[in-house]
């Protein structure tokens, strides 16, 4: 899983800041991501699951105070992941590294995706 | 072994040689009865046991095999299939384990439209094929359960023998299963298997079972020319009442947003054929559960990946043979277990089912009960041709829609293959990538999966338009299912030119892996695909919600749900049974490969296997 995590998550907490964002570390979020299994359901890059374990959480998260609501207070199935058992800084930390899973290929663009 | 019982083992086979010497003189001879107790019966020989008489009613049945534990309750039955048949039709299939057996048959009908038939020992054997019995029950496949009992006590050997038998030996199995009996003599043998047979394969199919016992199996037939075995004739499938099918077919035809939702419904291609008339005529959408397969994923009527939106908006709903309709139109949330209604309150409701000729009380697999506008007791491939007609004679109020519907069509595959994308290049391996990658060795064959509902992909991703291309899921969601009835599918497959491939759970393999070990022994052709994701999956999110629940720590809920530490190499597990196998793999770009190189061998006629380490779901 190490290929999961380039340098550049430890720059990203600044970029965060810029868009009111708390500012997180990613390489914690990514360890934070495994420890409290929200892989199981959303997939090790955020790609989601189907027959209904999890929506895609990435590329482009919803903002942080959604993101961060509905990890609180979920809506649907959702287990709720509440403070004493997820700190607000892992929480942080968890979304940097949510916000740093890039966009995959365009399905035009890989020979087995082709119609 | 020590001297002594090396002593006596020598002993043993000298008397045994002796014997096999006398029988081989005394072929011919006609059987002397033996005083009980009296330690007579050394040259006594039954040339012709009533077991052979058994054969021969399995060979009125067509039935080409027999799936089995060897067994001493049948130790006469399963020499008779042998050495009197000529282990041909029927041919005995070693298997090890009961479950494994009856999945087996389980996949085989679903692959070739016949019934396959198993051996299970008294009282033990039945236990350990209860489960799979049950699948079998919940997913409306028949299934011929013969059972070994040695009735008569006194007949009986001391000691185990006596703790597997049993007086009500089916009676474990009763609660799902349709019809059982016990016959005391090869006549009655006979028009119970015969009509056992007949029962299991008239709509709704279903299990059944004989308990052959082990006497009348083992004694020799008194008066031969006095048997007779009944001639099958399988019964008509009911069709649904003229008026209530004119009635539906009124409603279809006047409604603006109909959908057709459907599950097991489709028996043959011809099933298929009917599905894609019916859609047709009423330019509907389809949304195909998967039960069976139903109809062509490459048709433009095919929205299956829609299906909650479709009922949503829908005027009016046709389900046709669907388990839950309940479930279709209203949803439960988990773990609140707050119900919403997802379709429209005054929406109407048809529905063609058999359910209510077979239902049973205990186990409640009948799902929650769901009130129609138009309830209709019928074979559901039975009574198309009849809806066709009288849709095609009503007016269509949606003639106009098929280029909307299209676009429709192309927008739902074009949104699958994005979801497809994500994660394409994620370790552990993505499940989209898995099937895409599946697909490429499968594309230019005639091909069938095993088992289409653990993962939807296959169905979201792959073109497929024949009946034998999907084959559904268990029907009772009992673990253990897949890896067997993939073995009994592609044993159905063989002959046929179908390649048979299987995305393979790890915890569903782990219940009776030795069902690998089968495939190779008798040169049965499948790719298996490992689904490794090391995990009772589900069984990590139900730890999940519950520690949410109690709002307690979320992180130990890897604790008793995983199957990792140490991690299972079911590369090696497979090559310890004779099974070509490779991995495990965790580097997406090597499945193709390794699938090219499991498709050579399965060519050549050898089952293979190859270990994918896969993301939960």
């Amino acid at each position: 899983m190490k290929s999961f995590l380039p340098i550049f998550f430890l720059l990203v907490g600044n970029s965060f800041a810029q868009d009111q964002t708390p500012a997180g570390n990613a390489q914690n979020g990514y360890k934070a991501y495994l420890k409290y299994q929200c892989y199981t359901c959303h997939g090790t890059v955020g790609q989601g699951a189907e027959r209904g374990a999890g929506p895609k959480l990435a590329p482009n998260p919803f903002p942080w105070a959604g993101f961060e609501f509905q990890v609180r207070t979920p809506r649907q199935d959702m287990p709720a992941y509440r403070k004493q058992h997820l700190p607000d800084q892992e929480l942080v930390d968890i979304y940097a590294y949510v916000r740093t899973i890039k966009a995959p290929p365009s399905a035009a663009s890989i020979p087995l995706l082709k119609e | 072994m020590d001297n002594e019982a090396r002593r006596s083992f020598l002993k043993g086979a000298a008397a045994t040689l002796a014997a096999t010497t006398v029988t081989a003189q005394a072929a011919d001879k006609p059987a002397a009865k033996a005083k009980p107790g009296s330690g007579e019966g050394l040259d006594k020989v039954i040339a012709r046991p009533g077991s052979d008489f058994m054969v021969d009613v399995l060979r009125s049945l067509n039935i080409d095999y027999v799936a089995s534990n060897p067994a001493s309750s049948f130790r006469s039955f399963h020499e008779s299939i042998v050495n009197y048949g000529g282990n041909r039709k029927p041919e005995f299939l070693t298997c090890l384990h009961e479950e494994s057996s009856v999945a087996m048959a389980h996949g085989y009908y679903k692959a070739s439209g016949k019934m396959m038939a198993m051996m299970a020992h008294g009282s033990v054997g039945i236990q350990h094929a209860a489960m799979a019995v049950y699948n079998a029950w919940c997913d409306r496949v028949p299934v011929m359960l013969i059972g070994g009992n040695f009735m008569d006590a006194a007949q009986r050997r001391p000691g185990v023998e006596w703790a597997h038998c049993s007086q009500n030996a089916a009676g474990i199995l009763r609660d799902f299963i349709k019809w059982d009996d016990q016959p005391a003599s090869l006549q009655h043998f006979a028009e119970s298997t015969v009509r056992a047979y007949k029962m299991a394969m008239t709509p709704p199919m279903e299990p059944v079972m004989i308990v052959a016992d082990g006497m009348l199996q083992e004694h020799a037939i008194d008066d031969e020319k006095s048997l007779s075995i009944p001639k099958l004739v399988l019964t008509a499938p009911p069709q649904g009442e003229s008026g209530a099918v004119r009635e539906a077919a009124k409603l279809l035809g006047a409604a603006q947003n109909p959908v057709i939702v459907c599950e097991r419904v489709a028996r043959n291609q011809e099933g298929v054929k009917l599905m894609v008339e019916l859609a047709e005529a009423l330019n509907a959408p389809v949304v195909d559960l998967l039960g069976r397969m139903n109809f062509p994923t490459t048709h433009y009527l095919c929205r299956s990946s829609d299906g909650r939106a479709l009922v949503r908006d829908a005027d009016v709903i046709l389900f046709l043979e669907v388990g839950d309709p309940w479930g279709q139109m209203n949803s439960i949330s988990d773990p609140h277990h707050q119900y919403r209604r997802i379709a429209k309150p005054d929406v109407k409701t048809i529905h063609v089912t058999l359910a209510e000729q077979l239902m049973k009380s205990n186990y409640q697999d009948m799902q929650r009960f769901c009130p129609v506008d138009i309830s209709i007791s019928a074979d559901v491939q039975a009574t198309l041709p009849s809806l066709i007609e009288f849709i095609k004679k009503t007016s269509n109020a949606r003639a106009g829609r098929t280029e909307t519907l299209r676009k429709e069509y192309q927008q739902m595959k074009a949104r699958t293959r994005e979801a497809a994308t994500l994660g394409w290049d994620a370790s552990p391996v993505s499940t989209a990538r898995l099937h895409a990658e599946l697909w490429q060795v499968l594309k230019n064959e005639n091909w069938c999966l095993a088992e289409s509902r653990n993962s939807s992909w296959a169905a979201r991703l792959w073109p497929a338009t024949q009946h034998h291309n999907f084959l559904g899921q268990s029907g009772g969601a009992g673990v253990g299912y897949i890896a067997p009835a993939a073995v009994g599918a592609a044993l159905a497959n063989k002959d046929k030119g179908i390649i048979t491939a299987v995305v393979q759970p790890d915890g569903d393999l782990m219940y009776a892996p030795g069902v690998l070990w089968t495939a190779a022994h008798h040169r049965i052709p499948l790719l298996s695909v490992m689904h490794n994701n090391r995990a009772y999956h589900q069984e990590v999110m139900h730890l999940q919600k519950m520690a949410g629940l109690h709002n307690r720590r979320m992180d130990t809920a890897r604790i008793g749900t995983t199957i990792e530490d140490p991690n299972i190499d079911y590369a090696k597990l497979a090559q310890a049974q004779g099974v070509w196998a490779e991995g495990p793999i965790t580097d997406p770009a090597k499945i193709g490969p390794a699938l090219q190189r499991a498709m050579a061998v399965v060519k050549k006629g050898e089952p293979a296997l190859v270990d994918v380490v896969t993301q939960g779901r």
